[in-house]
């Protein structure tokens, strides 16, 4: 089914000078079952709640010249009518969802991480300059407020910044759920920032806007330190607070406490303040990347490149080299970030973890092309975020690992999954007598791009395990003395028929820094003090109060539930 | 030797109504009685719970007569606070005793719209918030079926509320005060052998009001008061081909946000607690109305808390009012046992009394409560002079 998307927002759309014909695309969305008034398809639902009635109503879908269901044009001069906005939402939900699911991204179909095949989609969630997931609802809320100086409601699912990255959380939610349950600042920060790089991705992919922003550079992007690339969820932004230009601009330099003198210093547990030190450096990757890419295509440009130069150049080839590098760029920066999520270890992942996980994931496929890895290392030291040393990838496990092992077994039979891990425990990084459990095992078959338009599709088998450490609490925080941390190893066999060519190809274990440790403390102070952190009577989940958090506790130890809804259910925005 | 002094608490089913009596002296220094009543209320109207002020009305009289109430202070603006003395001359026609001087909370001020009008303005934007959840669990059903929201759009019930703080007012009305922290309420008082002290709250309380986030999953606009009493609010029903059980789950949670919504409104009107500390003979008691965890953390912030003899446990016995451990140390000191009194009922309120809290109280103090008496009964405690 093909549905129109409203691209970037109204705003960005009169900044930018784009054409109202140009202000939505058209999406299509495959790989469902079914889709029906609502929207509805098997895994997403829109549910658009009356403002003035709290009734749900579904918009229909309709069919239009083309031939093609439809979801209703915009009516004249209202182009966020309560239908457009149900169908835009609709399907810029599946348009992110597509995203990971590209054969070169994740390669696999998403499940989500709760325990229901729909995702819930509520377009007027109510009044409030909002927009959040939460994965007790199974929802994705977006709120509306009204822009006092330019007199027009502003609704945050008309913008498709604020709902890839809402929809983001989901996805990231359904790749690594413990981020979700995290008390570990740099986790949260984590989520928060990779959905804003899906945000930055899908408006990197929107055309008329790429064109108004290049040719106003002059193709150079890194000549401003803002663009309308950076620049997310412009509209609610502006009626949020006139004096405001935007939510959120990914361009900004910070770094943590340390960071080199340049770089302005984050000290926060708030996790969209501290994600901006994460978004910012992959940011300044993806610049030098395009940068590096259009070097290459002016000078020494392959002849699929050159075919490239020709088809996007419109009869420019000056214009030609700029969209190609841009496309080129963002499909690469797109399998450098997102495809890495399904190497990340299990638990409170850090940046660190992060980094291990992309340096890996990236460095077994394109051992020789280390540019990104380089890059990315590089804006982390500068940030303080990590030293070259803790960025290194320990070695693999020895050939032994999966040696007599039929994978096909590993990843059918629980009892084997255990099995194996608990022969090998040591070899992954399994602290000793500590129970684990066997996560996900995903199979999993990539696309993989090679210089000079080669391509292979290897498959993959990732096996995620898990484990509880605990560690004290803070002194003054009454919950409990100690707090449970989730942490674990993820392990990728590329997995070949004939079973002697199968081999590790990586291998994540969490990183343990101090830092983090004090971050948590800090954060879990900062919480109660707030009065926004108590103890749970039965399960977190259901706890009553849902602008609240709750730890669940055994014992004297506590652990953290829901963590993620700091992201915005709890207000600790920034 | 001077006798102690009593704090007597009501068993009204859920509410306060506490009289303290005083050994005091006269102006010629001659020992006399003087009584101060705190507060007299009940959520249960709806449910037949207004009964109990007849008897607990004139069981105070019987306890102060022949002599009236010299100080009444009514804590804050919820029924369970300050329905009972206008519930009891509704059917009686007027108090058996006379009051002479009143203290309210600062917000309660008729020209506090006037001083204050962006706290009035927050607080008209909950009542707003009030009128409009009270027709979505009307048109839910929950209003009746639901005890928490009942108790809730009960307790909460700004008209209801208003009507009997204007009764309040004409108790006294050339001596009611409304009072704040850092007023000097030295001669607002008839007390001779006592210091009072007021901790909180805020003359502004425009920070109870507007710190409060709006329900998560809460449909509603910003409906201005009248749209709020006309909204017409309906039951979802789940859509063909959407997940049916994920559908009611979300429901579910819209509805629980509006408890929520209906908690942001309870707790803004708790922290306005008048919250005072009676310093008599060398023994500080401490009177906190339902102030909940802000107004604490703004008393701590003034380096207010210091220790006390007696502690009359905020909010009938609930989580949010009693201050976490290391304020809770700065007024009842772990080894100087003192004492404490909480007034409760049972499935009054979810949660209320919490046990843990009670747990942490009782190490410290010990507790008295009037779940142990009969409704319209009471219990007692006393201090003795230091």
């Amino acid at each position: 089914m093909r549905v129109p998307i409203i691209v970037k927002d109204l705003s960005t759309q009169e900044r930018k000078g784009i054409e109202a014909k140009d202000g939505f695309e058209e999406h299509e969305i495959a790989n469902e079952d079914y889709f029906l008034d609502g929207p509805v398809s098997a895994r997403v639902a829109v549910l658009d709640f009356d403002e003035k009635t709290g009734a749900c109503r579904p918009v229909p879908l309709t069919k239009d010249r083309k031939g093609y269901e439809h979801g209703p044009p915009p009516a004249p001069n209202s182009p966020v009518s309560p239908e457009y906005l149900s169908v835009s939402v609709f399907g810029t939900v599946h348009k992110v969802m597509g995203i990971f699911e590209e054969p070169d991204t994740l390669g696999r179909r998403l499940t989500w991480a709760f325990d229901r095949p729909q995702l819930l989609v509520v377009p007027r969630a109510g009044e409030m300059a909002n927009a959040f997931y939460e994965r007790e609802s199974r929802s994705l809320q977006f709120f509306q407020i009204d822009d006092k100086v330019h007199h027009r409601r502003v609704f945050a699912a008309a913008s498709q910044d604020i709902v890839a990255h809402e929809t983001s959380h989901a996805v990231l939610d359904a790749i690594a759920p413990d981020l979700y349950d995290a008390m570990t600042p740099q986790s949260l920060a984590m989520h928060e920032a990779i959905a804003d790089l899906v945000a930055l991705h899908c408006g990197l992919r929107y055309r008329p806007l790429s064109d108004k922003v290049l040719s106003d550079m002059d193709g150079d992007l890194g000549k401003a330190s803002s663009t309308a690339f950076s620049i997310l969820a412009a509209e609610l932004g502006e009626a949020r607070d006139s004096r405001a230009n935007y939510l959120r601009d990914i361009s900004v330099k910070r770094g943590l406490p340390g960071a080199r003198a340049d770089y302005a210093p984050v000290a926060t547990t708030k996790p969209h303040e501290l994600s901006t030190v994460l978004s910012g450096a992959l940011y300044c990757v993806l610049l030098q990347a395009y940068s590096a890419t259009r070097a290459d295509l002016e000078t020494k440009p392959t002849p699929q490149q050159e075919k490239l130069i020709v088809a996007y150049g419109d009869g420019n080839r000056q214009h030609g080299i700029w969209r190609a590098a841009l496309y080129l760029t963002t499909q690469r920066f797109k399998r450098f970030v997102f495809r890495a999520l399904d190497y990340l270890p299990p638990g409170d992942a850090t940046w660190i973890d992060l980094a291990h996980a992309m340096h890996a994931c990236d460095n077994a496929y394109h051992p020789d092309a280390d540019a990104l890895r380089s890059a990315f290392a590089d804006e982390l030291v500068n940030r303080a975020v990590a030293t070259t040393t803790e960025l290194e990838l320990p070695s693999l496990p020895s050939a032994d690992l999966i040696a007599g092992m039929d994978l096909a077994t590993l990843l059918g039979s629980d009892w084997a999954a255990y099995e194996w891990v608990g022969r090998h425990r040591v070899e992954l990084g399994i602290p000793d007598k500590v129970p684990f459990n066997v996560r996900q095992r995903l199979d999993v078959k990539k696309k993989v791009y090679h210089r000079g338009g080669k391509t292979a599709s290897p498959r993959e088998l990732v096996i995620k395990i898990a484990w509880e450490e605990t560690e004290d609490n803070p002194a003054g925080l009454a919950i409990a003395s100690r707090r449970s941390v989730t942490r674990g190893t993820t392990v990728a066999i590329q997995w070949v028929e004939d079973g002697e060519k199968s081999r590790v190809i990586a291998h994540v274990t969490s990183y343990d820094a101090k830092r983090d440790r004090e971050a948590r403390d800090e954060l879990l102070l900062r919480l109660t003090d707030e009065g926004r952190l108590s103890r749970a009577r039965g399960a977190a989940s259901k706890q009553f109060a849902s602008s609240e958090l709750y730890a669940e506790v055994a014992g004297d130890v506590m652990t953290l539930k829901g963590g993620a809804r700091l992201l915005h259910i709890v207000g600790d925005d920034t | 030797m001077t006798a102690p002094i009593r704090i007597r608490a009501y068993n009204v089913e859920f509410g306060d109504a506490i009289l303290v009596t005083v050994p005091d002296e006269d102006d010629q220094g001659h020992p006399k009685t003087r009584q101060l009543l705190i507060d007299v209320g009940n959520k249960n109207g709806k449910r037949g719970g207004n009964k109990v002020f007849g008897a607990v009305v004139d069981a105070i009289h019987e306890a102060i007569k022949p002599d009236g109430i010299d100080l009444y202070v009514m804590t804050h603006e919820h029924l369970d606070h300050v329905e009972g003395l206008a519930e009891y001359v509704k059917t009686h026609q007027k108090l058996p005793f006379a009051i002479d001087r009143v203290w309210m909370t600062a917000s309660a001020a008729p020209d506090y719209a006037a001083r204050f009008p962006n706290a009035i303005r927050e607080k008209k934007k909950l009542c707003s918030m009030y009128y409009a959840l009270a027709r979505l669990a009307a048109a839910q059903g929950l209003d009746n079926t639901d005890d928490r929201i009942f108790a809730l759009l009960e307790n909460n019930d700004p008209d209801m509320t208003d009507r009997c703080v204007n009764f309040l007012r004409t108790l006294a009305p050339t001596k009611t005060h409304y009072v704040h922290r850092g007023m000097d309420v030295s001669k607002l008082h008839p007390f001779r052998t006592a210091r009072l002290a007021v901790w909180a709250p805020e003359e502004d309380s425009t920070a109870y009001y507007a710190r409060k986030k709006e329900a998560p999953f809460s449909a509603l606009g910003e409906l201005d008061e009248k749209a709020a009493r006309t909204y017409d609010a309906q039951r979802p029903i789940p859509l063909a081909g959407v997940d049916v059980s994920a559908f009611y789950n979300l429901v579910e949670r819209r509805e629980l946000s509006l408890m929520e919504g209906l908690f942001a409104i309870d707790k803004a009107a708790n922290d306005t607690s008048v919250v005072f500390c009676f310093e008599w003979k060398r023994r500080k008691l401490l009177f906190v109305g339902d102030a909940e965890q802000m107004s604490w953390r703004m008393m701590d912030a003034n380096n207010l808390l210091e220790p006390v003899s007696f502690l009359k446990i905020g909010h009938h016995g609930s989580h949010n009012a009693t201050p976490p451990d290391e304020l809770l140390q700065k007024i009842l000191p772990k080894g100087q046992q003192g004492k404490a009194i909480l007034s409760t009922c049972v499935n009054g309120y979810n949660g209320v009394p919490d046990e843990d809290t009670l747990k942490r109280i009782k190490s410290r103090a010990t507790v008295v409560s009037t779940q142990d008496v009969m409704p319209g009964s009471w219990v007692d405690v006393e201090i003795e002079p230091g």
